[in-house]
């Protein structure tokens, strides 16, 4: 059975994982470096700010590491990593909304946003696309970003987002659905014309 | 098949997760179906533009793992809460910077005798105990004044004493006696020698009296004129001393200072050689 790298990448994970509840420092170190890039994006997407999303992956590994005998099955080692991350995205949006009375220190993304709801196209072309499409993916609903994120950057499948988020298939791909509507509604109430590079 | 099927079947297809013959099914559904066309056009544009967002490179951070449990040394020193204080420190950091600044300069500002002096090095500041011309002008004028009322009460009291001796000196010394002969219309050469004599011997004692008590009062004068004097040079020469021994004390600070930055420079070239070693 031929075996893509991706699959080499979660056997390598789940014998980490095995070690790492052994308590083998090390191991888990390795676990951390192998998964670390992918839970900072995925953060970075959810806020579009580096700051926030270093803070959350920190704190995501904190978590794992502090409940790895929690985890009963290793196969299911990264549904359960992609979880912990999207929780802890949620407890940090919690927080970020308790420090609304903090909003005239708003930050710079949230400053982009307005910018992106209020302002006239001219003001869009300036910005680079990658940058206004951040922003834009940051105003939508919790769920739907977070569907979009695993399955337009993590490359799930609607099975895999389905037992991660512990929803059916079919919620899956209907947030996922509402959610790139929704894109699009924002990108021309905004009267952007994005130019695309592939 | 309802709406919200064909919204998900649709979604199947753009993410590629229909089977071969699914997929032969919803393209024929597809072609009969413009609207059906034109959203997955839609969507399949929207995915391109997600596609522009790309992944970032980072570098994890220093863990520590241990038998209690875990922790980042970069969530110890970028916890959001320090973070949320950020303006303030930033503003804290500047303030402190400006103070720092000010001090290395000697930037100072005074408000005196309603002018306001803003310098660096003191220079164009008035200092503490530093008199202007005009006040310096004002000083010694007074001071002349008050000399001047001084010699002229001193030497009031030295010619009223003068007049009351001499007033006492003459009233003292009579004047000899009128001889009974001098009443005649005829007076022998001896009697006329006789009373020149007197009157010459009476004017020397008359004069001598008054040089002694002159002398004497000059030698008073001059005695308590040397007293001044002295008490004066004295009084300068404390005053001198306390000059000098105050310019000694600035001359001691400024080189302290001047010594405290020249050490604060060294360490901070030390520290950037250091770092830039390491």
């Amino acid at each position: 059975m031929a075996e893509t790298l991706r699959d080499i990448a979660l056997y390598h994970s789940e014998c980490l994982v095995e070690k790492s509840q052994k308590g083998d420092n090390h191991a888990f170190g390795k676990l951390v470096g192998l998964w670390f890039k992918r839970i900072y994006n995925v953060a970075l997407k959810y806020f579009g700010e580096h700051d926030l999303a270093m803070e959350v992956t920190q704190r995501t590994f904190i978590a794992v590491y502090n409940n790895l005998d929690s985890i009963k099955e290793v196969k299911s080692f990264k549904y359960w990593l992609y979880k912990v991350a999207i929780n802890q995205c949620h407890e940090e949006e919690r927080r970020q909304k308790r420090r609304t009375w903090f909003s005239i220190f708003q930050s710079d993304d949230a400053k982009r946003m307005e910018e992106v709801n209020f302002q006239p196209e001219k003001e869009f072309q300036q910005k680079e696309t990658e940058e206004i499409m951040g922003s834009i993916l940051k105003t939508l609903p919790e769920e739907q970003k977070v569907v979009i994120i695993m399955k337009e950057y993590e490359g799930m499948k609607f099975r895999e987002i389905a037992e991660t988020l512990g929803i059916s298939e079919n919620t899956a791909k209907s947030r996922l659905y509402y959610g790139l509507k929704s894109l699009r509604k924002t990108i021309e109430n905004s009267g952007l014309n994005l130019q695309y590079n592939y | 098949m309802g709406t919200e099927d064909f919204n998900k079947d649709l979604i199947t297809y753009l993410y590629d997760e229909m089977s071969t013959e699914e997929r032969q099914q919803f393209e024929i559904a597809m072609e009969n179906n413009p609207e059906l066309k034109r959203e997955f056009e839609e969507l399949q544009e929207m995915r391109k533009g997600l596609a522009q967002i790309r992944d970032k490179e980072v570098m994890e951070p220093f863990f520590l793992w241990g038998k209690n449990g875990a922790a980042s040394l970069g969530n110890l020193f970028k916890r959001r809460s320090l973070m949320m204080f950020r303006p303030f420190i930033a503003v804290a950091a500047s303030l402190v910077i400006v103070l720092i600044i000010g001090y290395l300069t000697n930037f100072s500002i005074n408000y005196k005798d309603k002018s306001l002096y803003i310098g660096f090095n003191n220079e164009n500041t008035q200092q503490e105990g530093m008199f202007t011309q005009e006040e310096v002008a004002q000083l010694v004028n007074q001071e002349i004044a008050k000399n001047n009322a001084y010699i002229f009460s001193k030497l009031s009291e030295t010619e009223n004493s003068f007049d009351s001796r001499f007033a006492a000196l003459e009233s003292s010394q009579k004047m000899p006696d009128i001889p009974s002969y001098l009443d005649r219309d005829v007076v022998t050469r001896k009697e006329l020698d006789v009373f020149l004599s007197n009157v010459r011997s009476n004017n020397l004692k008359v004069l001598k009296t008054y040089l002694e008590s002159s002398s004497a009062q000059q030698q008073d004068y001059f005695q308590a004129v040397l007293t001044e004097f002295s008490d004066y040079v004295e009084t300068q020469r404390e005053e001198d001393l306390r000059l000098i021994r105050r310019s000694l004390i600035n001359l001691q600070e400024t080189q302290q200072t001047q010594k405290e930055e020249t050490d604060q420079i060294l360490a901070s070239i030390l520290t950037t050689v250091n770092n830039q070693e390491n």
